[in-house]
């Protein structure tokens, strides 16, 4: 038998427990790399976060739900909006139209007006003194008897 | 009433060359019964300034200085004094002072030319 000082024996033994140590610590890297939360499910290597309680589910689904109603609700107002926005475009274009028609309207009246009047000087200034002094007197003399029989 | 033509009429006529003019306003002016028009009558034979315009509005009784609206006698006394060339309306004032006619239209007849003298 071979005959093994204490102090071997000793180092023996700590290289075997290094080796151990040295195989477990790559065991451990390997599993970490693949998987960053090192975890295991029934021996199966997990890649990533499965695990979701019901709660969280429910409450996602309650918010998905509420979400869809605000964009429906959304919707409506919206459509809403939208048609009140056209009736009053209608309307601002209907008092556009009438007023347009209006000015024209005017605008042919005063032409017609216009056309149809008759502008003359002749009678204007025919009782001035200087145009009644070209009249003979037994003109004006007439002239004045009518107008006297008139007061 | 159109008392604006009226008076261009009655100006016309005074301003008028032909002397028939005077006849007119002495027999439809000076004798119409309203007022305004005889102050017009008045005021343009007083205007023309001639001895036959004159002569309508001095010597006659009831017309012009001596007509019996004081508006009217005021205003032909007014043009009288406010005439440039007063010798033929004092002459004419004269001659009425030493007429035989009624004492009414002397005494006017002096109460005026007494006024021009003193106004001239």
């Amino acid at each position: 038998m071979e005959k093994i000082s204490p102090l071997r024996a000793s180092l023996k033994a700590f290289e075997q427990f290094k080796a151990q140590r040295a195989q477990k610590k790559q065991e451990n890297t390997g599993i970490g790399a693949t998987n960053p939360f090192g975890l295991t499910f029934k021996g199966t290597v997990l890649q990533m976060d499965v695990f979701e309680t019901q709660a969280k589910n429910n409450a996602k689904s309650n918010i998905s739900s509420n979400a869809k109603e605000t964009l429906a609700k959304a919707g409506k107002l919206t459509a809403s909006a939208w048609a009140a926005t056209l009736s009053r475009l209608n309307s601002i274009k209907q008092s556009m139209i009438s007023f347009g028609n209006r000015l024209k309207e005017n605008t042919v009246s005063t032409w017609d007006k216009l056309n149809k009047t008759e502008i003359s000087f002749t009678g204007l200034f025919s009782n001035s003194v200087s145009s009644l002094r070209s009249r003979s007197v037994s003109e004006l003399e007439s002239m004045l008897q009518n107008e006297l029989a008139a007061i | 009433m159109s008392l604006k033509k009226v008076s261009n009429i009655i100006e016309a006529l005074g301003r008028h060359e032909d002397i028939d003019s005077i006849r007119v306003l002495t027999e439809l002016g000076t004798n119409h019964h309203s007022d305004e028009v005889r102050e017009l009558t008045s005021r343009a034979l007083i205007k023309r300034n001639s001895r036959e315009a004159l002569e309508v509005v001095i010597r006659n009784k009831g017309k012009g200085i001596n007509d019996l609206s004081a508006r009217v006698a005021m205003t032909a006394i007014n043009e009288l004094l406010a005439l440039k060339e007063k010798e033929c309306a004092m002459e004419i004032l004269e001659e009425t002072l030493n007429s035989e006619t009624e004492q009414e239209v002397q005494d006017t007849a002096r109460s005026v030319k007494a006024l021009m003298s003193f106004s001239s």
